[in-house]
């Protein structure tokens, strides 16, 4: 246990701000994705045998957090009354501002559909390659560099326009 | 701007989040999720030790006979066993589910009698009528192939799954409320194979 317990530290010291700022490619704040990403870490560790044994571990919190993620819109749904349900659609826009980090960059992200943002997370945040990302998301490689090059090139046509404002005279 | 640069400025933003949630408590709540899942598991694996452990329970002062919401067991090497005693903590099944491999979303919810829930919701959708009907959300696309569950209704609800009925591609909803009809409350659910999709999986 404590040799599993050692692992586990430098795991987790090493993965775990990766972690958060990929689970941030979903509508959140801040304090919520902490909360998230650290549930996703406790999960991990009730059942470190099996995880560290995954391909990538990292990307199995990840995708617990934005699993939790998805649970928790839902709890959230169930406390609005029925007189009061919104479409669907209505939630995954929705979302609080993501805190101290830059609101073009998230609103950008949180815009992607969702498994583009599950492919920018473990791509771009967890700098995993495409051979695990693919395995991951038990999709093909070449679909994960189809969502790749369709995300790249969203973020592209919304970021780029800032980029021209910040270098102006 | 190249995918080089694109990918600095998407990254660059979030260089000073941090999470900085203590190991320990990591640990702790990692502790308490396992030992949940170890008495779980001990629940499901022989009635005749259930039966005994309740019985214990109802002779030691201070013990309680409340069993856990749900259990998954291994049947076998293919199959487990869900075992839905009330509804609640729909998310952590999804968690145990999804660990034994199998995509799973499952929803539990209450039904507002005498009418339709908003036909827009993701929740489960019930007619509150002489026999209620659980719908799938218009997110699934239902698979033919049935998933086992025990005859009639009531508690608790259970279900039999073979792992190897879910090949890749493919996902379970469950879904279950309870219907109040004329003061009575009775349970509608089902257990459906779906087409692994994020809008439906929510995954």
């Amino acid at each position: 246990v404590r040799h599993d317990r050692t692992d586990f530290a430098a795991f987790y010291t090493e993965s775990r701000d990766d972690c958060l700022r990929a689970a941030l490619v979903r509508p959140t704040d801040l304090d919520k994705a902490q909360e998230l990403v650290a549930e996703a870490y406790a999960r991990a560790w009730a059942r470190w045998r099996k995880v560290s044994q995954h391909p990538a571990p990292r990307a199995w919190v990840v995708r617990t957090a934005l699993n939790a993620h998805t649970s928790w819109w839902r709890r959230r749904r169930r406390e609005v009354p029925a007189s009061d349900h919104e479409p669907a659609t209505a939630v995954l826009t929705g979302g609080e501002p993501a805190g101290p980090v830059d609101p073009a960059i998230m609103a950008a992200l949180q815009r992607l559909p969702a498994r583009q943002r599950e492919v920018v997370a473990l791509r771009i945040f967890l700098d995993l390659d495409t051979a695990h990302t693919a395995e991951v998301l038990g999709i093909a490689p070449g679909t994960v560099t189809a969502h790749l090059a369709r995300a790249m090139a969203a973020l592209r046509e919304e970021l780029a326009p800032l980029g021209r404002q910040e270098t102006r005279p | 701007m190249n995918d080089d640069e694109l990918m600095t400025a998407v990254r660059e933003p979030l260089a000073d989040v941090h999470l900085t949630t203590p190991l320990d408590e990591i640990t702790r709540r990692g502790k308490t999720l396992r030992n949940r899942r170890r008495l779980r598991g001990v629940t499901g694996v022989t009635a005749v030790a259930g039966a005994i452990a309740v019985a214990a329970a109802l002779l030691v002062p201070g013990g309680t006979s409340t069993p856990p919401p749900w259990t998954v067991t291994k049947v076998s090497d293919d199959t487990i066993k869900v075992t839905i005693n009330d509804l609640k903590d729909p998310e952590g099944l999804e968690q145990e589910l999804r660990a034994d491999g199998i995509p799973a979303r499952v929803e539990f919810g209450v039904t507002r009698p005498p009418r339709k829930l908003n036909p827009h919701s993701r929740a489960v959708e019930i007619w509150v009528g002489k026999h209620p009907v659980p719908l799938l959300p218009s997110t699934c696309h239902q698979l033919p192939g049935e998933v086992l569950h025990n005859p009639g209704s009531g508690w608790p609800m259970l279900y039999t799954i073979r792992t190897s009925d879910f090949p890749k591609g493919t996902g379970l909803f469950i879904g279950a409320a309870e219907a109040i009809e004329h003061g009575h409350t009775g349970v509608a659910a089902m257990a459906s194979r779906v087409v692994a999709t994020p809008k439906c999986l929510g995954s």
